[in-house]
């Protein structure tokens, strides 16, 4: 095998053991240790579930129902 | 920083101060807006080049007497401004914002990533006259010349510091699966650039091993995660629901990283390349099928039943169609995979169709999405105009679909046209023309919708009625420093 295909064994290998390494450090550091509680980390007091955001195209489309409305 | 927005935290776990989301915002703001809006110039002059090529391919003597804008300058270029211009600096950018707001952390070296920022255009422009002056390496996805791939890997890996000591420094246990998928794509990419960048791929068989296994893991293993990461964070966001399941989430990211990175080979079926590197590429290939279908089922039972909220967000909007076209790219990618899909779409536009779904409607779908997000909490300021954004998502979504229909249909006919020997060579050409027609019809919508989005991210960002932003450029830059 030659030089340049050796590295890209070796490389591709590498890949694949940093994500093996990450994931045994992620088990011994305790991140699977409450896995359903992990869906709530994007979520705070400030921004907490439940709340819509981003729901800008809702004005323009109710303006333009209201202005349909009193055409009519 | 103000000081009303520094909550003590328990010392004896960490001691970092905890921040305001909307401290994290205005200390994001530099350098996100930075990475964004020089993407954004490079997409604009990625889709010019786009255009340049498609046209070339249905009118070869357009602009034919100028060498440096001949195909073979022209496409590549393109090909490398929308990836390391457009997508990398961007996903960069949107990137860095979400580890912020996860990790409750204001994004760290913010002065060098500005500093690696500018030497990243830097390396751009200069790498960009050297393709159009003839300088290519001739290898799909590394036409810049090597100084200007390492340029740029040593700017991605002063951005990984910040990622690494962002997450070492975090004011939370708990790495939401976003932040895998983000550390994951500052750790591989690095190492992609620099495997490719290294003078031992001396035979041609050995070089094309290299190319598409770099190529096909930059799509993969750079603005997949990211893109990801994007996905599982704006679809709970928006709609104020978490994800589905995040056990699934988790399974989803382990997959990739173990199946993904030996695919790229699957595009040398056929080749002098040994039978087994190949077969080990199509297994890998077809094991991807469980990530994807992990992540789709996923994202689709978050979303089922807020399909109004999809409607009237313009980042749902974005996201949503990217997550789709993510599942569809992928799912079809692992059946071209396998050799009998393989001999006949080899060689024809039907490749060219799917690598678009891949890095147009997934990859760049997903960054306006996320840019719809980001831009107007960094900069406290609102979109100029809701109707052209809706007018940006209609042009760049019926455009790319016209894209890849048209050219994945005429593709298909090709290859069979190309394994019968009873058709003329020239025919398996001449037949694709009306649809090569149809293609830079859609890249002139797409084209529109990135002048839509180009100006309503220049009116928002440099408002006269406001502070202009451009008054503060230089103060940033020295508190950028001073940190």
């Amino acid at each position: 095998m030659s030089t340049g295909a050796l590295i890209l064994v070796i490389s591709s290998l590498l890949i694949i053991g940093g994500g093996l390494a990450l994931f045994l450090w992620a088990f011994f550091n305790g991140q699977f240790d409450h896995i359903q509680k992990g869906s709530m980390l994007p979520f705070d007091e400030e921004e907490p579930p439940g709340r819509r955001t981003d729901q800008i195209l809702r004005e323009i489309e109710e303006g333009e129902h209201q202005t349909r409305g009193s055409r009519k | 920083m103000k000081k009303e927005n520094i909550k003590p935290v328990d010392p004896g776990n960490n001691p970092s101060p905890h921040y305001s989301v909307s401290e994290l915002d205005r200390k994001a703001r530099f350098v996100v807006l930075f990475l964004i809006m020089s993407g954004v110039f490079w997409l604009l002059l990625g889709t010019l080049l786009a255009l340049l090529a498609s046209v070339k391919m249905h009118l070869p003597e357009f602009l034919g007497n100028a060498g440096w804008l001949t195909f073979g300058r022209v496409r590549p270029l393109h090909l490398n401004t929308v990836v390391y211009g457009w997508s990398s600096l961007t996903g960069a950018g949107v990137a860095l914002w979400i580890l912020s707001r996860l990790l409750k952390i204001p994004i760290q070296l913010r002065g060098y990533i500005l500093v690696a920022g500018v030497i990243w255009n830097i390396s751009l422009f200069v790498g960009s006259i050297q393709i159009l002056a003839g300088f290519s390496r001739g290898i799909e996805w590394l036409e810049f010349p090597v100084s200007t791939m390492v340029a740029m890997v040593l700017c991605v890996i002063i951005i990984s510091a910040s990622v690494m000591q962002m997450i070492i420094m975090r004011n939370v246990k708990q790495l939401y699966v976003s932040v895998w998928y983000i550390l994951a794509a500052f750790l591989w990419f690095p190492l992609l650039g620099l495997v490719s960048s290294l003078p031992v791929f001396d035979t041609p068989t050995v070089q094309a091993g290299m190319n598409w296994w770099y190529a096909h893991n930059a799509l993969g293993l750079w603005f997949t995660p990211i893109c990801l990461a994007a996905a599982y964070y704006f679809i709970p966001k928006v709609l104020g629901r978490p994800i589905y399941s995040y056990g699934l989430s988790l399974l989803g990211f382990w997959g990739l990283a173990l199946f993904y990175n030996w695919n790229g080979f699957h595009h040398l079926i056929g080749s002098p390349l040994p039978t087994w590197f190949v077969t080990i590429s199509i297994s890998a290939s077809v094991m991807m099928v469980i990530p994807v279908v992990v992540v789709a089922v996923n994202h689709h039972m978050t979303v089922v039943g807020s399909f109004k909220a999809v409607k009237y967000s313009p980042t749902l909007r974005f996201v949503v169609f990217a997550a789709m076209s993510y599942t569809f790219v992928s799912l079809q990618g692992s059946m071209q995979s396998l050799r009998s899909v393989n001999e006949v779409i080899h060689f024809t536009h039907f490749v060219a169709a799917h690598a678009h779904i891949g890095m147009y409607a997934f990859v760049s779908m997903m960054l306006f999405g996320a840019c719809y997000y980001i831009i107007p909490r960094i900069t406290l300021r609102e979109w100029h105009s809701k109707s052209l954004i809706k007018w940006h998502f209609w042009l760049t979504a019926i455009g790319i679909i016209i894209y890849v229909g048209a050219l994945q249909f005429i593709g298909l006919f090709q290859g069979w046209s190309m394994n019968n020997p009873d058709v003329p060579f020239t025919d398996t050409v001449t037949m694709t023309i009306p649809y090569l027609v149809a293609r830079s019809a859609s890249g002139i919508l797409m084209g529109a919708g990135h002048l839509i989005f180009a100006w309503l991210l220049i009116k928002m960002v440099f408002r006269t009625s406001e502070q202009p932003a451009g008054a503060q450029v230089l103060d940033n830059i020295r508190k950028e420093f001073t940190v």
